[in-house]
């Protein structure tokens, strides 16, 4: 009797238990609804977009390399190219330049989108090039760490050089005639903004706060009417003000990444920045640094899909390359997101 | 399908007969107060539904690889003790995992189990309820969850401590959000078909 007692007592501490944990929201964001909305992997890995034309795309994917994908027939073709490790694009070619080794200059190719053709180009010390902009950031020379930053398209249109930092920088561009290189020098972080106009801006972002030293800006946006820039760190922090004076607003919280200081992917569209947190939830950065969820459905279409890159079109559409699930399209105009 | 139903009874019936030839046939065990068992079962688990009441009709029901869940995996320990004759209480840990299209969704449920054995022998209909919660993962998400189940097995036991159970029910886990939670349209009710094997041992 005594035993049975006991049981029951058990019994009822643990209906308790689970009355008072019952929906317990650990880190939620609607499991099942996610599972129910999840996509096929495809097979080519994780997309970097960098150019589309005449309704293909191309791209550079982690298991297959360089790749054009025809929407219509749904297949990936491969581009004739080896241990392809940056690229970029002016539109009409397809620049790339090949694995190197240590104080070796990369082979870089030019790939014409119309007519399929492959033309060396000379070699140069590659460290980043801007997949979807005709923009490379070089090395000046094997022995010293001095770096420019010209077109992919054009080695003599130089558009920043005498750069100087103590382990190679990143180059986070908006388009071919705006980017920053942000990297590290000693101690502490420079950013170098870039924007290409009639009068060249060529500055080092500045702050009166030191912790924009800290931390590589990975994102940014920069709008010419009124001179206004918002950046984000690699911390997820968020800075804004003119590129002379800019103070830190709130912040975004992004994913763990190898390495943390890499351009993190976003797009622009009506002068703010839009980009994927940790969650995988859309958030929207104004020029004012607030930061905002998404509330549009093309969002909802990502919740359990990661995005490796964007390529902006025209009118409103944005493509994005995933992770693992193919290119995406994005109607900013008509809210909508499919899969290509 | 005839002959395979023929075939498939012809089995099990000389299976029977060989068993009772081979040993002296298992004595029927009559469970009392204080009776054990211990239980493990693994097996496939098939998607069966997901509820979703806040969404659009139209949108709400999901059934089986509509749900994007692909057959999955469940594996537990149970214990129980006999309250009387026929009656069993105790608990069991499972874990069970499904892939959807591209990532893996895991859950871990923890339950109080109640087994009502009415027929009893060498072959044994075990009916079970279970009440419990469990952890749900997905991706960078987890859940603490209600769960429950009902099932029905078929056992036989070719020693007197040792039997195997083919058995099959349902599991429920419900996700639920408050009116003014951002996820309010993600509730959502999700059952599953968890066809198992058992090896029982009883004391």
């Amino acid at each position: 009797m005594n035993r049975n007692h006991c049981l029951r007592r058990r019994i009822l501490i643990l209906l308790a238990s689970i009355v008072l944990v019952t929906g317990c929201n650990l880190d939620s964001d609607g499991i099942f609804m996610r599972i129910s909305e999840s996509e096929e992997t495809v097979e080519v890995g994780a997309i970097t977009l960098i150019a589309t034309k005449d309704d293909a795309f191309y791209a550079l994917t982690t298991e297959k390399g360089l790749q054009k994908y025809d929407p219509e027939t749904k297949q990936w073709t491969k581009i004739p190219s080896d241990a392809v490790m940056h690229v970029a694009t002016d539109g009409s070619s397809l620049f790339y330049a090949t694995r190197a080794g240590e104080d070796e200059e990369n082979s870089v190719f030019a790939y014409n989108l119309t007519t399929s053709g492959i033309t060396p180009k000379d070699d140069q010390y590659v460290i980043a090039m801007s997949p979807t902009n005709d923009l490379m950031l070089v090395k000046d020379a094997v022995d010293a760490d001095i770096y420019s930053v010209i077109k992919a398209s054009n080695y003599d249109s130089v558009l920043v050089s005498d750069l100087t930092y103590s382990a190679p920088p990143r180059l986070i561009a908006q388009d071919s005639e705006t980017f920053i290189v942000s990297g590290v020098n000693g101690p502490s972080y420079t950013h170098r903004f870039v924007f290409v106009d009639d009068t060249t801006t060529n500055v080092d972002l500045t702050s009166t706060d030191t912790a924009l030293d800290d931390y590589p800006i990975v994102a940014f946006h920069y709008d010419d009417t009124t001179d206004r820039l918002v950046a984000v760190a690699s911390d997820g922090k968020i800075w804004k003000g003119t590129p002379n004076s800019l103070s830190t607003s709130t912040s975004v919280s992004l994913p763990e990444r190898n390495p943390e200081t890499m351009p993190y992917p976003a797009f622009h569209y009506e002068d703010k920045l839009y980009l994927q947190n940790d969650n995988k939830r859309f958030q929207v950065i104004s020029p004012e640094g607030t930061v905002s969820e998404v509330s549009g459905s093309f969002a909802s279409e990502f919740t359990s899909i990661g995005i490796f890159s964007f390529l902006e079109g025209d009118s409103g559409i944005i493509y994005a390359g995933t992770t693992a699930n193919g290119i995406w399209q994005i109607d900013m105009v008509g809210d909508t997101a499919e899969m290509l | 399908m005839k002959r395979v139903l023929i075939a498939l009874l012809f089995c099990v019936t000389v299976s029977g007969v060989l068993a009772a030839e081979e040993a002296s046939p298992a004595p029927i065990r009559q469970y009392e107060l204080g009776s054990q068992m211990f239980t493990f079962r693994a097996g496939p688990v098939l998607p069966a539904f997901f509820y979703r009441p806040n969404l659009t009709e139209g949108d709400q029901f999901l059934s089986f690889f509509d749900t994007r869940l692909h057959v999955g995996g469940y594996g537990s320990i149970r214990y129980q003790r006999f309250l009387n004759g026929t009656l069993a209480l105790g608990g069991e840990l499972g874990y069970f995992f499904a892939y959807d299209r591209s990532n893996l969704y895991t859950t871990v449920p923890l339950q109080a189990k109640l087994t009502y054995i009415p027929l009893q022998g060498t072959f044994e209909i075990p009916l079970s309820v279970g009440l419990g919660f469990a952890y749900n993962s997905y991706l960078e998400s987890s859940y603490l969850s209600l769960f429950a189940s009902a099932e029905a097995g078929f056992s036989w036991y070719f020693r007197e401590d040792w039997g195997i159970t083919l058995g099959a029910g349902f599991q429920f886990i419900p996700e639920l959000y408050g009116a003014d939670d951002d996820n309010y349209e993600h509730t959502t009710l999700a059952g599953f078909i968890p066809i198992t094997i058992s090896v029982t041992y009883r004391n």
